[in-house]
């Protein structure tokens, strides 16, 4: 699955371990979702959309598109 | 290596309160201190019982069997903490755990199964020839080669997926 938690992330200056703690997650988590190595949770992925105001298909996506 | 084992001690802990995965890493004295929970409690106890019950044959039937079901209800309190300790976890650490433990049961499952074998085979005389290792003495079943090669092979496990989602 595709994302765009990197991208989103940097736009807000925050570090891996800001984001971490802002989902209640560990940095490691957050660093292996951005790497496309671990597909969050539905849960955790709709907590990702909901911190950047965003809907949950605008951050993740099959890649099929 | 030290931090290979305390993160593997870690699991032995004796707590209810959420654990930060970050922190398994780390050598701390909380960790090390780990390693006295109730795995090795069950451990301990299982090879004192292994000792003592053929040596004390006259004992009463009570005390006997308090004896070996001591190191199961310890082995089960074991179980219990790191069902918490699991539910604490965040949702990859809580993956990479559970994958371990699947990983651990499968492998001790196939020791158990190969070990007979291996004996018939004949590969634990010719390595008790060569050596002074008595392998085919050993009873996988006993609670203590139970839990220390399942532990061992989760270890193992754990390590691999660390690496993987790193």
């Amino acid at each position: 699955m595709k994302n765009r938690v990197r991208e989103l992330r940097t736009t807000k200056a925050w570090s891996q371990s800001d984001l971490a703690v802002r989902l209640g997650v560990s940095r490691q988590t957050v660093n292996a979702i951005e790497t496309e190595r671990y597909d969050p949770s539905l849960p955790l992925a709709f907590k990702v959309a909901r911190l950047f105001k965003l809907n949950i298909e605008q951050v993740f996506s099959d890649g099929s598109e | 290596m030290l931090d290979t084992l305390t993160s593997m001690l870690y699991i032995a802990f004796m707590n209810d309160r959420p654990n930060i995965p970050e922190e398994i890493q780390r050598c701390t004295w909380r960790s090390l201190k780990a390693g006295g929970g109730w795995m090795f409690i069950a451990m301990g106890t299982s090879i004192a019982a292994d000792y003592l019950l053929p040596q004390h044959k006259d004992w009463p039937l009570v005390l006997r069997a308090l004896l070996v079901l001591f190191p199961i209800a310890a082995a089960l309190l074991y179980v219990r903490s790191t069902a918490r300790w699991v539910r604490g976890m965040d949702e990859l650490h809580r993956h990479i755990t559970l994958c371990a433990f699947l990983v651990a049961t499968v492998a001790y499952l196939l020791l158990n199964m190969a070990w007979p074998l291996l004996d018939k085979a004949g590969i634990f005389e010719a390595i008790s020839q060569s050596t002074n290792l008595r392998l085919e003495r050993l009873y996988l079943g006993n609670c203590t080669l139970t839990l220390a090669f399942t532990y061992a092979f989760w270890g193992m496990g754990l390590r691999v997926l660390y690496r993987r989602y790193q």
